[in-house]
């Protein structure tokens, strides 16, 4: 009986004992992850991400750089040519320009200009509205045959300056009794475009 | 409060670290590490139509 209470409180001591073990062992462990090993940790892991992000940003510059190379090589090409959008669309509405087109257009047409009437140009203005079309109008009162009116449409449209004919009226030049050779009375209004 | 209860105790505070660990591991693997560093502006698609070109070239 004395043995066997005996090896129970040994054994009850011993119970103690690995207990109060687990207990430092876990203490101690919690302490040295709060300290120690999370840092660490955390720090390895935020650094490979950050590497992670690095590439791709890396890959993400290189290929913006290659598209910047790309469109300065396109505009080196461009660029001898920019004089041609400048002379179809000028910056400034180039009136005189206009009318020389039209009238030389009319001239190698046979086409008689009797009225030429410019449209009102707001020649002031603000830097921001010149990103968009401006037109400048020009009425014109002619005569000539349906042939010769012809011809002059298809000039006007192949001249470099861009234009288009907005209304167009044509009408029998002496009347309803007019002959083929007196031709037509054309009333036409053509828009010239300009930045 | 005997022996057992304090390892319990214990251990329920080991397994709580453990998960702020995880947790705080993920966030790091996961969050944003690139705040310093600005980012790529894309440039605009430019294309240029050279048809443009060649007709206004064929003009007069």
């Amino acid at each position: 009986m004395q043995d066997t209470i005996i090896k129970t409180l040994r054994r009850f001591r011993k119970e103690k004992a690995d207990y109060t073990n687990l207990i430092f062992f876990f203490a101690a462990f919690i302490v040295f992850i709060v300290f120690i090993i999370r840092p660490s940790l955390n720090e390895a892991f935020a650094r490979a991400k950050r590497l992670s992000d690095l590439q791709t940003l890396e890959g993400q510059y290189e290929q913006s750089i290659a598209q910047i190379i790309n469109y300065q090589t396109q505009m080196q090409d461009v660029n001898s040519n920019l004089f041609l959008l400048d002379e179809a669309m000028p910056r400034q509405p180039n009136i005189n320009k206009l009318l020389a087109d039209i009238r030389s257009a009319a001239a190698s047409n046979n086409i008689i200009l009797n009225r030429t009437d410019v449209g009102q140009i707001n020649l002031v203005r603000e830097a921001q509205a010149r990103t968009e079309t401006n037109a400048i109008s020009v009425a014109i009162e002619a005569q000539a045959s349906y042939a010769n009116f012809q011809a002059f449409q298809k000039e006007l449209y192949q001249q470099r300056r861009l234009k288009k004919i907005t209304t167009l009226t044509i009408t029998k030049a002496g009347g309803a009794i007019a002959s083929q050779s007196s031709g037509l009375k054309i009333q036409m209004e053509i828009e010239g475009y300009y930045l | 409060m005997n022996r057992k209860e304090v390892l319990f105790a214990v251990v329920g505070i080991f397994m709580t670290v453990i998960a702020w660990l995880v947790s705080d591991l993920i966030h790091a693997a996961t969050s944003n590490q690139l705040e310093d560093i600005p980012v790529v502006q894309t440039v605009e698609q430019v294309t240029f139509n050279k048809d443009v070109f060649n007709d206004l070239r064929g003009r007069n």
